[in-house]
């Protein structure tokens, strides 16, 4: 569970986050949408102790995220940034990482996570001769294999093809099952109803809009914050085949 | 030959030789696979980053301050070559600065030590003395002494290096996620550093500024074995030691009863290696 209680945030004299508060609990996905520069990442990256608030407090499973060591806190919360390099190190050797805070590699988390995600046939496989889509799959299966309550992943989806899209719906899905506290940062609203229940919306530092996510897409809230107008009964959707 | 002056040729000049060799090319490997990682960089390596220099320049300053002290070359070297790792590593972490730009830091930090060494000559001229050689690399005039004192210092660094594979693994995912897997991101990368200074700046200590063993090597590992550290570091030492013991054979025998200083042949094959990975890199970015 996170619990974020009138967070604001600065680089610089630029305020960014604006007394931000925000309860996310177990079982639950919530998407974090908005416009660019709205302060979505930067709110990830705070839970995520990347950052440290200007004020406000950030409770991790009702403790303050900061009074965590280092690795007990990677045991609460498992966060994806967006961009990260691609190591020359084999799939299965990237899932092992995710075991790093427990001291131990622990082959079955390692084997389980791999399996859950899909990409069990690719454990030999060098990261750099993955696609797109089945690096980020075995990034997922490096945040099951830490098994932390806790995930938030940044922008899990982009660049990626629509089934590729699907197979990481399906996985956040699967961690939502499985009782844990999934926070996703996304840009592509057409995935939205498939991915989460509840969608937090932010624009300018703030959160305008915290609620059901099918009733979101339909909000004024969203036409505000986007600055577009929603054209009734022309929504997309898809269905892996 | 005497039986006896054999024996002393054996013990007294190529035993020390070899583990020279062998000691040089095992930790100068080992630092450029340690640079690599902790700067996420491939085209870095302790002379590539001016790591070899700085440790040259202080061991000369320490050589012209206090010449009566020996032992405190390899310490003054280890420094030399941690201040430039700290420069460079502030560069990269305050400029997020790109691989290129981490080279051209390199040339520009090489050029003003190398400024400094040329001053401490120009004011004490006494000490030049074998300054060439030193400035070239090899291990023609290498003692036991100064070998052995080295080893001190390597071998536990080669130990402590392979002891801290993991953590280089997890660096390489970037800030962020190792961050988040549960590593103290600052403080492993400067503990490497430190690792990888020491190691390069006791081999240049008594090897002088051999290139390039500390580039290539790694890159040629990874290629063929990937890039998890608890094979890299130790098939990059393996490498860097037989590298760096074939060539100084060659350097010996090649030119006959001439000698060619080891440092010259490693550069003649290290100098296309990096502008073969430099065109590659480019390409890549392109």
């Amino acid at each position: 569970m996170i619990d974020l209680q009138n967070v604001s945030f600065s680089y610089g004299r630029e305020m960014i986050l604006h007394q931000v508060s925000c309860r996310m609990a177990n079982g639950e996905v919530v998407s974090l949408i908005g416009p660019n520069g709205a302060g979505k990442s930067t709110l990830l990256r705070l839970c995520a102790r990347i950052l440290k608030p200007l004020e406000g407090s950030v409770l991790v499973d009702e403790r303050p995220a900061g009074d965590y060591p280092v690795k007990a806190f990677a045991r609460q919360l498992a966060f994806l940034p967006q961009s990260r390099p691609t190591p020359a190190i084999s799939v299965r050797s990237l899932v092992t990482l995710g075991r790093f805070a427990h001291g131990k590699g622990d082959r079955e988390a390692v084997e389980a996570a791999m399996q859950t995600v899909g990409i069990a046939s690719l454990a030999e496989r060098d990261m750099r001769t993955l696609s797109g889509g089945q690096r980020q799959m075995a990034y997922l299966a490096m945040l099951l294999a830490q098994e932390s309550p806790n995930v938030l992943l940044d922008e899990p989806f982009t660049h990626l093809d629509i089934s590729a899209q699907l197979d990481v719906a399906r996985v956040i899905r699967q961690m939502k099952d499985a009782g844990k506290c999934v926070v996703v940062v996304m840009h592509d609203l057409n995935l939205l109803e498939q991915v989460c229940g509840r969608a937090v919306l932010m624009d300018s530092g703030r959160i305008v809009y915290d609620g059901n996510a099918a009733d979101c897409l339909r909000s004024n809230a969203l036409q505000d914050a986007f600055g577009v107008r929603i054209l009734e009964n022309q929504g997309i959707s898809f269905a892996k085949r | 030959m005497h039986e006896g002056a054999a024996r002393r040729i054996l013990v007294h000049i190529r035993l020390p030789r070899t583990v020279a060799a062998i000691l040089s090319g095992a930790a100068l490997a080992c630092s450029g696979a340690i640079i690599q990682g902790v700067l996420g960089n491939p085209l870095a390596g302790p002379n590539i980053i001016g790591v070899n220099a700085g440790a040259g320049f202080m061991t000369l300053l320490a050589g012209w301050l206090f010449p009566m002290s020996a032992g405190l070359l390899p310490a003054a070297s280890f420094a030399g070559a941690f201040l430039t790792s700290l420069v460079i590593l502030v560069l990269v972490q305050k400029t997020n600065a790109s691989r290129l730009t981490v080279v051209l830091a390199g040339v520009a930090v090489s050029a003003i030590l190398s400024a400094g060494t040329d001053l401490i000559t120009t004011i004490a001229p006494e000490i030049t003395l074998g300054l060439t050689a030193f400035r070239i690399g090899g291990f023609s005039g290498v003692s036991a002494e100064r070998v052995y004192g080295a080893a001190l210092y390597i071998l536990p660094g080669l130990v402590c290096a392979f002891g801290m594979a993991q953590r280089l693994d997890v660096l390489c995912l970037g800030d962020e996620t190792a961050q988040s897997v549960g590593l103290k991101v600052k403080s492993a990368r400067t503990v490497l550093l430190l690792l990888a200074s020491l190691l390069a700046g006791a081999a240049v200590s008594f090897s002088g500024l051999v290139g390039f063993v500390g580039l290539m090597s790694p890159h040629m590992v990874r290629r063929i074995a990937g890039g998890e550290h608890k094979r890299l570091l130790p098939l990059s030492m393996l490498t860097g030691a037989v590298m760096m013991l074939g060539c100084d054979i060659i350097a010996r025998t090649a030119f006959a009863p001439y000698e060619v200083p080891v440092g010259i042949l490693l550069s003649l094959a290290g100098g296309p290696f990096f502008l073969l990975m430099l065109v590659k890199g480019g390409r890549s970015h392109d």
